[in-house]
């Protein structure tokens, strides 16, 4: 693991994020883990507020309504804007008042389409598993610790679907969506919070296997 | 002599509290200590107990304020009224607001503020328990909060004071030392140049007292990044 | 308060002094042209004018007898307060005081208390009880760069240029001096640097001053003491660099006393 200012290697790498190149010297900006991956140098931030990248489906929660997009909160540095226009179906922004479809509070899960220079977040919902989410409960991990939780292919993601029969969409954002029978949602929210304290340790897929084959029975 | 001042300071190399000339109180430092601040660090220096949280980056408010280049950092030093003898009347005196800005001054070099554009990155520093060198432990605290809460930097930013108590340069003075002592010099580091990012003096120095003084700061300060590391290895090391 | 300058300026500024030059064509260690006037204000027990360049404060001394201080009964009492007044820039607001005026009120405060440039013990008046508290009231007219120099000068003027008002039953009869001045035993200035990229200038103007990384402020006596410092801004210091200010600036600090004679 590294801290900020710490010397990580020397020489001609091509910078990703979490990393700083001073005098010739490559060092971390951030708390994490080095990556080298084909000349690139970044480090995997351990904390730290989800930063959009586009493609990347997110949990929104509406805040504010304009006249022609809603103002969107994706727990991040940046709020997001989801326009009229990126909705799933046409709206007539004259003849429908767009409170009337999405309200502040609503939950939304969303594809970040845009980033602008100066960061401005664009979220569209016409995406096929774009979808409002209605009922259910949330839950927030680290948005570090998200590619633990889908897991490679979605391994873990889908097994833990698998086994609680409950429906569950991941964000990027760190933001968890989860439907289903409640004491198969608690059991779910477990087994999420024990991937994210123990994202990093080694046999976390078996851990993982048996404590949902084992509460599952009870 | 003041009322209460001790007659002497420093009995056979060794200071009040038992201390030599260059030694540091004791330090306890811990990362990640509050659950909803981005960041945090609790850290214990000799008799003083600081607590500091990070927030953000995040959306300026009032919007006027924000810069479209970059973050703004916005640090509040601020004392509990039971955190002293005489209970301090609670809200921002001259004093905490001008600690404020100078703990604020001492970490903007090294926060990468232009990856943030539109945003800001709040700092708290909460002073629980005092006992001279508080906004040293502030700073130092505050550092480790940001770097819990991944905010880019280029290096975490120690502090640490030095002053003249009896006639001698010491390192690290407690608040008797501090009191009825002649000069104080907190200072606060990027350590990987030295490079000098606080320091304030009142008191009276020579010139070569002065270099003397701060040559100690400055190593007291290397000291103290060391258990600034530590403490983030501690808590995340083992992921 | 809050200035916005073009990043052009600052390059313009940072190439000349890479090339040893300054805008106003000034040495790296000479400052403005410097004014000082005494008793400006008739009311105040001592006051002066201070301009450097045309940076223009007022410094008014005024006192009073109140209590000690629980921790210092027999000594008399200072305080000094700053205002940066709307009319002296257009970035300065109405309103209690902002970080920077604290911070210059701070900063001259310490230079003159840390100096033990009054000798207070000779202020008690009953001991525990009554002591004569020193009110410097720093109140800045025009702004066009160190307000530091400015005020710390204006500061140690207007304390030698003050009478004590003369007291009558326990009551000061102001505006009736005695010939008795305030026990004034050192003579502290201040003088304030400012590093742009590699370069360091005494007595930044304006425009140096919106554009600087960091600036070093050193307060020192008439024997070469350093009694107080402050370092402001964003950027950083080397050790080598403060070593090399503190040297030049208590050397200038001797040219502006010469304005206290």
């Amino acid at each position: 693991m590294v801290i900020p200012g710490e010397l990580i290697i020397e020489g001609k790498y091509k910078l990703g994020e979490g990393v700083f190149r001073e005098q010739g010297k490559i060092y971390s900006s951030v708390m994490g883990f080095v990556d080298e991956k084909k000349g690139y140098i970044r480090v995997i931030p351990l904390t730290g507020k989800y930063m959009p990248k586009v493609e990347d489906f997110v949990i929104g929660k509406i805040t504010d309504v304009q006249f022609s997009h809603w103002e969107v909160d994706i727990d991040s540095a940046y709020s997001a804007i989801l326009n009229a226009s990126d909705y799933f179906r046409d709206i007539d922004i004259f003849q429908t008042a767009l409170a009337k479809i999405l309200a502040p509070g609503d939950l939304i899960f969303a594809v970040v389409r845009e980033i602008s220079p100066t960061k401005k977040v664009y979220i569209t919902m016409a995406d096929r598993g774009a979808r409002i989410l209605k009922g259910g409960r949330l839950l927030k991990v680290g948005p570090t610790k998200v590619p633990r939780v889908i897991g490679k292919n979605s391994s873990m993601i889908s097994m833990i679907k698998k086994e609680t029969k409950c429906d569950i969409l991941v964000g990027q954002n760190g933001r968890i969506w989860l439907n289903g029978e409640a004491e198969r949602i608690n059991l779910a929210v477990k087994v999420i919070e024990l991937v994210e304290r123990e994202a990093h340790t080694a046999g976390l897929t078996e851990r993982v296997k048996d404590m949902l084959v084992r509460e599952v029975k009870v | 002599m003041k009322v209460g001042e001790p007659e002497k300071f420093i009995v056979k190399g060794k200071r009040l509290d038992g201390r030599k000339l260059d030694e540091l109180r004791e330090i306890k430092i811990e990362a990640g200590v509050l659950k909803r601040a981005d960041g945090s660090a609790y850290v214990e220096w000799g008799g003083n107990k600081v607590m500091a949280a990070c927030y953000g980056p995040r959306e300026v408010h009032p919007r006027h304020l924000a810069r479209s280049d970059k973050a703004i950092l916005r640090c509040t030093y601020n004392m509990a009224p039971f955190s002293v003898n005489d209970r301090k009347r609670p809200g921002p005196d001259r004093r905490s607001r001008e600690i404020s800005k100078v703990t604020r001054e001492a970490l903007e070099p090294v926060v990468f503020t232009n990856l943030f554009p539109r945003t800001a990155i709040d700092v708290f520093i909460e002073v629980l328990q005092a006992n001279a060198g508080t906004r040293c432990t502030g700073i130092a605290a505050a550092s480790v909060a940001l770097a819990d809460a991944g905010i880019p930097m280029r290096d975490l930013v120690p502090a640490c004071a030095a002053g003249k108590v009896g006639g001698e340069i010491v390192l690290d003075m407690f608040d008797v030392e501090d009191n009825f002592g002649e000069a104080d010099l907190p200072v606060a580091i990027i350590p990987r140049k030295k490079e000098i990012t606080l320091l304030q003096m009142d008191g009276n120095f020579t010139q070569e007292e002065f270099e003397k003084a701060l040559k100690l700061a400055v190593e007291g300060c290397m000291k103290v990044y060391e258990l600034q590391k530590e403490a983030l290895r501690r808590k995340y090391g083992g992921a | 308060m809050f200035e916005v300058v073009a990043e052009v300026k600052k390059d313009y500024i940072a190439s000349l002094l890479e090339k040893g030059k300054r805008a106003d064509d000034r040495g790296f260690d000479d400052y403005r042209p410097i004014v000082v006037e005494k008793g400006v204000s008739n009311r105040a027990e001592g006051s002066s004018l201070v301009k450097i360049g045309k940076t223009q404060v007022l410094v008014g001394v005024k006192l009073a007898i109140g209590e000690p201080f629980p921790d210092m009964p027999n000594s008399g009492v200072l305080t000094t307060n700053a205002e940066l007044i709307p009319l002296a820039s257009p970035s300065f607001e109405k309103g209690p005081p902002d970080e920077d005026t604290i911070e210059i009120a701070r900063v001259v405060d310490r230079g003159i208390r840390e100096s033990q440039c009054i000798d207070l013990d000779k202020l008690c008046l009953i001991p525990g009880e009554k002591v004569w508290i020193i009110f410097v009231d720093i109140h800045v007219l025009d702004y066009d760069g160190n307000l530091f120099d400015a005020s710390a000068l204006g500061a140690i003027t207007a304390l030698l240029d003050s009478y004590m008002p003369k007291v009558e039953e326990d009551k000061i009869i102001y505006g009736e001096k005695t010939s008795e001045k305030l026990p004034i035993v050192h003579k502290p200035v201040e003088t304030t640097f400012a590093k742009i990229n590699k370069s360091t200038v005494l007595d930044p103007s304006l425009d140096e001053e919106l554009v600087m990384d960091a600036r070093l402020t050193v307060a020192t006596d008439e024997n070469g003491i350093i009694c107080a410092m402050q370092k402001g801004g964003s950027g950083t210091f080397t050790q080598e660099e403060i070593l090399d200010i503190i040297k030049r600036g208590a050397s200038k600090g001797n040219e502006l006393r010469k304005f206290l004679e």
